[in-house]
């Protein structure tokens, strides 16, 4: 069963033993995102901290394991922790072609309204909004949803953007251009002077959460796909203070709106890339109107910077469980033959690869660019496209076809042309050439490049299923962990 | 002392040898065990219960692939079987495979081999793994053979013809140093030192014939005399007979072998006298064309150390921390951790790295303080530290192809590329971003806290809870 | 050691110690981020009730310096009077952008810098000078006319368009 909250979804790892308790007090300053990093370091379980300030902090739940960052995230879907990638994708593929419009229940009925705070009674610091890293520029709530209508349809964006706290009512936003809802923000309300409502639901439950880091259609509302994800319709609540809707079973709510024309410091930051990097920038000002929560509500944070190499976090592993099947379903939609898009296992956002049957030039070409040219390419630089019998996962194999494959004088495309925008947040420009743009992105531009690293057919593997099943039955009875093993049965006829 | 069969019991001891004692045929199934293996990172495998005379063992040397854990290093066998310190860096290891000593062999090796003549065995009888001809197959073995009173150790690869005839793949130039003919013996069933020698001796920018010697100067082998030759004493089986270089001889049927990439070669046909083996025979062999093959490992080090060493007294100062030419990669690729001593250095370096080796055509650039045993950031590094508008560099294309990769294989020029993911030395220190680590993100106090509320946090419950 | 307050040197004027200034600083315990009136200076003797004030500087702002300040007022008003801002700027649409500055002195200097190359013209030079001060010293000033000025451009744009359509 998918779970319905992020408090049953906490549940159901503690039933596997999958959940770490403290009760002894723990501050927000760095130690609870301290503790954290040790548990992502260390692939061990999940951090609960009951006691911070008196209120309730979880890092990083939805990190997988090392093995299988999509494990954990798997749990919050209802589905087995030990499916294969393959299994896995599918499934949630599956899922995402049933999308369910949401529904809405009453304030009575929404666990979220257990408490309402409005006008003078708003004050953010009543929560232990956490000090992440020693630099950063503030207090953070990185790991929540942020819901933004469109000023003039129906659509209605659920993301995510990282915020910063400033005082009781106010914070800061990192909205970058070429976004969905920060192209929402700066090019319709900001140049209409109007200030646009949002809400930012925070603790939401599992399906929620995966649908707002997926790359959904501009227009498509990303409620109605975690409802396929979930299995039925999410159910929303109308906000006390504006006219959103949010998950009824958020643990919390921070209902308000971003003004226009106005900026706040926003930053330094240790963010995915692995770096804390600065400089501040001038962000869009979220001015809070209302907030709405559970009782004893648990804010879930991310230490952003630790996904990388060979540790996990939230950020990088549901890269690998939802962006990367959301990905596959996406290219195949818009009629590419994509056996699996998956991103780098050890770099959010940066690289993805591109298990294909077509080498073909002018297609991968139309591949690279149909992306590239979609909203959000800020953060990707790069794509890796492999022949379809190669596993995207497995950094060996795809090292290896970047290696044997790609030849420098033929498949190294687009590199060096410095035409596209970056999200500001790279280590590899100067601060002049990231500037303080009004809107977030880099000054300069960047090149967004991809490698073509099929193999045209030659050397390629001559793969007998039958005799590879048998060779790891062999293996397996002589005592070899199955864990190891890809058991794939014949009877499927393999790859 | 670093004998094969030495080697096995240290694997069994950790662990890292799974014995297999279903029977398996070499025909084939002990090939494709091995290679799935191999593919999944399992322990070395061991066929206890094979048709032929010799038991057989992969991936002795091998390891796994780095990707799949911080803590497996891929060259642990490798060094182990080299007799090194288990828990040796890989800088070490490089380094004294770099030294290329040779060691006197003390006197002439005195003593019978090990190994004692069969009656009624042939090639097919020994039981090798075969391809897919039905051949069995030789590797991770050397040829020994005398030429003016010194005897060398040639690397080899080939196969069985018939049953008394061996054709073999060697470098070209120890066929070119033995002359037409000569009296020889292959040996099977030997330790990491013997192969790595032959490989410095044989497959590097000069040659060393004297192998024995360099044999000596990287560990503890016996050595004993056959028919005036010098073999390595415990060698499980030894073929005796006489060489030819056949220079029309077609190449032998199967893949090729690593180590076959970094130097030309030539076929010699053996003609077999003689076949002897210790009691209860074991050989190892590796599923040549899988990956993480064990010729991957070995041709990985020995080419890293040549270029070490070379790379770090080319001018005159030695800036260079670390080479590695991943097995992950199949050699295609040449990482290389270096203070980068003026803007261009790096170009320098990488063009340097291409022109003493045959094997890859990519070239990634790492800060001096990159980890040699994190693959992983390493990797990392070279999305997100190297801007992909400046820092992937492609030379013009007329540069001799690589041997590694699997195009343009016709040998028509290309070009070659390095990505050069250090910080950009132009800029002021303070554009460096910190990393985000435990020991930075966290102050001073903070750490300290958490030292002192261990136990009250449960942190030692959390740290040892992990999936591993 | 941190102070009670920390802020980044992009939010100090160029020559901070001395006079009563207006930056945004954050508490060291709370975090919390918010304009205040100060006085800051390097050495505590120089003020009258300091309290540890770090300035991270560099583009990321990781290196730390000590100082100290004088907090005078938290939450001080803007200062900034937008309506008359506004009416300057209407008023300065069709006016001679012309300054006199009536001095033998600056208009030398401002002569020399522009024979040695540093500057294309006078012009130039007074017209570089002058940002650059009233940028470090009148920062909120210089803000609000941004965005005021942003916001009329995108008004203008926006009325073009909609007689276009």
């Amino acid at each position: 069963m998918t779970a319905g909250s992020l408090r049953q979804y906490l549940q159901t790892l503690e039933t596997r033993k999958d959940l770490h308790r403290i009760s002894e007090p723990v501050s927000w300053n760095l130690e609870a995102s301290a503790v954290t990093m040790l548990a992502n370091t260390e692939d061990s379980r999940i951090p609960l901290f009951e006691d911070v300030d008196g209120a309730r902090l979880v890092g990083d739940p939805y990190r997988g394991s090392q093995r299988r960052p999509w494990d954990r995230i798997a749990l919050g879907l209802g589905l087995p922790s030990d499916l294969s990638y393959e299994e896995y994708y599918e499934m949630v593929i599956e899922r995402l072609n049933d999308p369910k419009p949401p529904t809405t229940v009453g304030t009575e009925d929404a666990p979220c309204k257990d408490v309402v705070e409005t006008g003078d009674d708003v004050d953010l610091l009543d929560f232990p909004w956490p000090y992440i890293h020693a630099g950063d520029g503030g207090r953070y709530s990185n790991l929540h949803t942020l819901i933004a209508p469109d000023l003039d349809s129906e659509w209605v964006d659920w993301s995510y953007h990282r915020s910063m706290i400033h005082d009781g009512e106010t914070a800061s936003v990192l909205l970058l251009a070429g976004e969905q809802t920060p192209n929402l923000y700066y090019y319709k309300y900001e140049q209409h002077d109007e200030p646009m409502p949002v809400a930012i639901a925070i603790g939401v439950e599992p399906a929620v959460q995966y649908t707002s880091v997926m790359w959904i259609p501009t227009g498509r509302n990303e409620a109605e796909f975690a409802g396929g994800l979930k299995g039925e319709p999410i159910e929303l609540v109308e906000c006390e203070t504006n006219d959103l809707r949010v998950p009824a079973t958020a643990e919390l709510v921070i209902e308000g709106e971003i003004v226009p024309n106005e900026r706040r410091d926003e930053g330094p930051f240790g963010d995915y890339f692995g770096y804390v990097h600065g400089p501040r920038r001038s962000m869009p000002l979220l001015r809070v109107t209302g907030i709405t929560h559970q009782q004893d509500p648990i804010i879930p944070f991310c230490v952003e910077g630790t996904g990388v190499g060979y540790t996990e976090n939230t950020t990088s592993s549901m890269e690998v469980g939802c962006v990367g099947p959301d990905a596959t379903l996406g290219l195949r939609t818009a009629g590419f033959d994509v056996e699996c898009c998956a991103p780098w296992k050890s770099t959010p956002r940066t690289v993805y690869t591109i298990a294909t049957p077509s080498n073909d030039d002018g297609y991968l070409h139309e591949l690279a660019n149909f992306i590239f040219t979609t909203w959000g390419m800020l953060h990707v630089d790069f794509f890796i496209f492999v022949d379809a019998d190669v596993d995207p996962l497995d950094q060996r194999q795809v090292l290896e076809a970047l290696a044997l494959h790609a030849d420098p004088d033929e498949d190294f495309h687009q590199f060096g042309v410095e035409t596209m925008p970056k999200v500001p947040l790279n280590i590899y420009q100067t601060p002049t050439e990231k500037g303080d743009v009004q809107t977030g992105t880099s000054k300069a531009k960047t090149a967004k490049a991809y490698i073509d690293a099929t193999s045209d057919g030659d050397g390629t593997r001559d793969d007998d299923v039958e005799i590879e099943y048998r060779a790891q039955e062999i293996l397996e009875s002589a005592g070899v962990d199955p864990e190891k093993l890809p058991f794939v049965d014949p009877g499927e006829g393999g790859r | 002392m670093t004998t094969l069969r030495q080697q096995l019991e240290r694997l069994r001891e950790t662990d890292d040898l799974v014995p297999v004692a279903e029977r398996v045929h070499w025909d084939a199934t002990a090939a494709s065990v091995a290679a799935e293996a191999t593919r999944h990172n399992c322990p070395a495998t061991l066929f206890e219960d094979t048709p032929g005379e010799v038991r057989l063992a992969s991936g002795v040397f091998g390891g796994p692939d780095q990707f799949t854990s911080l803590d497996r290093h891929p060259w642990q066998r490798t060094a182990q079987a080299l007799g090194f310190d288990p828990d040796c860096s890989y800088e070490t290891v490089v380094e004294r495979l770099a030294s290329r000593t040779t060691a006197p062999t003390e006197g002439s090796p005195d003593g019978e081999p090990d190994a004692t003549p069969l009656e009624n065995v042939d090639l097919y009888g020994l039981g090798l793994p075969t391809s897919d001809d039905g051949s069995p197959l030789v590797s991770l073995g050397v040829l020994a053979a005398t030429r003016d009173g010194v005897t060398t150790w040639v690397p080899i690869r080939g196969v069985a013809l018939r049953n008394a005839t061996l054709r073999l793949v060697v470098p070209q130039v120890a066929a070119d140093w033995l002359g037409p003919q000569a009296d020889a013996s292959v040996v099977l069933g030997v330790g990491a030192v013997p192969l790595v020698a032959a490989l410095q001796g044989w497959t590097q920018d000069r040659i060393t014939p004297d192998v024995p010697g360099l044999t000596a100067g990287i560990g503890d082998v016996s050595m004993a005399t056959v028919d005036s030759r010098t073999v390595p004493s415990s060698a499980d089986v030894r073929i005796d007979g006489g060489m030819t270089v056949d220079r029309t001889a077609p190449e032998p049927s199967g893949p090729k072998a690593a180590w076959e990439r970094s130097c030309e070669t030539a076929v010699i046909d053996m003609s077999v006298d003689r076949i002897a083996t210790r009691e209860e025979p074991v050989v190892a062999f590796t599923p040549l064309g899988e990956p993480l093959t064990d010729d991957l490992h070995l041709v990985s080090l020995v080419e890293a150390a040549q270029l070490f060493r070379r790379v770090n007294s080319y001018w005159g100062v030695s800036p260079v921390e670390w080479i590695r030419l991943p097995v992950e990669s199949r050699l295609g690729l040449c990482i290389v951790s270096s203070e980068i001593l003026y803007a261009g250095f790096e170009w320098q370096l990488a063009n340097t790295l291409f022109s003493f080796s045959k094997l890859f055509d990519k070239v990634l650039v790492l800060d001096e303080n990159a980890d040699p045993t994190n693959l992983a950031r390493s990797i990392d590094d070279m999305w997100v530290k190297a801007h992909p508008g400046n820092d992937w560099i492609f030379s013009e294309p007329n540069a001799p192809s690589a041997t590694a990769p699997r195009y343009r294989q016709d040998g028509e020029t290309g070009s070659r590329l390095y990505i050069n993911a250090t910080w950009d030395p132009h800029w002021d220190e303070e554009y460096i971003a910190p990393q985000v680590t435990f020991e930075t993100s966290f102050s001073e106090n903070v750490k300290e806290a958490l030292e002192e509320r261990w136990e009250e946090l449960g942190l030692d419950e959390l740290v040892e809870s992990n999936d591993r | 050691m941190t102070g009670k307050y920390m802020t980044s040197e992009s939010n100090l004027p160029e020559k901070p110690e001395g006079e009563e200034i207006q930056l945004q600083v954050s508490d060291e315990r709370t975090k919390e981020i918010f304009n205040i009136r100060a006085r800051v200076g390097r050495d505590p003797d120089e003020l009258s009730d300091p309290d540890r004030l770090t300035v991270v500087k560099g583009p990321h702002e990781n290196t730390e310096e000590e100082w100290y300040i004088d907090v005078l007022e938290t939450d001080p008003d803007d200062g900034i009077d937008r309506e008359l801002l506004e009416a300057t700027m209407a008023s300065m649409e069709d006016k001679s952008t012309v300054i006199n500055t009536r001095s033998k002195e600056v208009k030398t200097l401002l002569r020399y810098l522009t024979e040695t190359d540093e500057f294309e013209s006078v012009s130039e030079a007074s017209r570089t000078i002058m940002l650059e001060y009233l940028s470090d010293n009148y920062a909120d000033l210089v803000e609000e006319y941004i965005d005021l000025k942003v916001q009329s451009e995108r008004s203008e744009l926006a009325d073009e368009l909609y007689d276009y359509k």
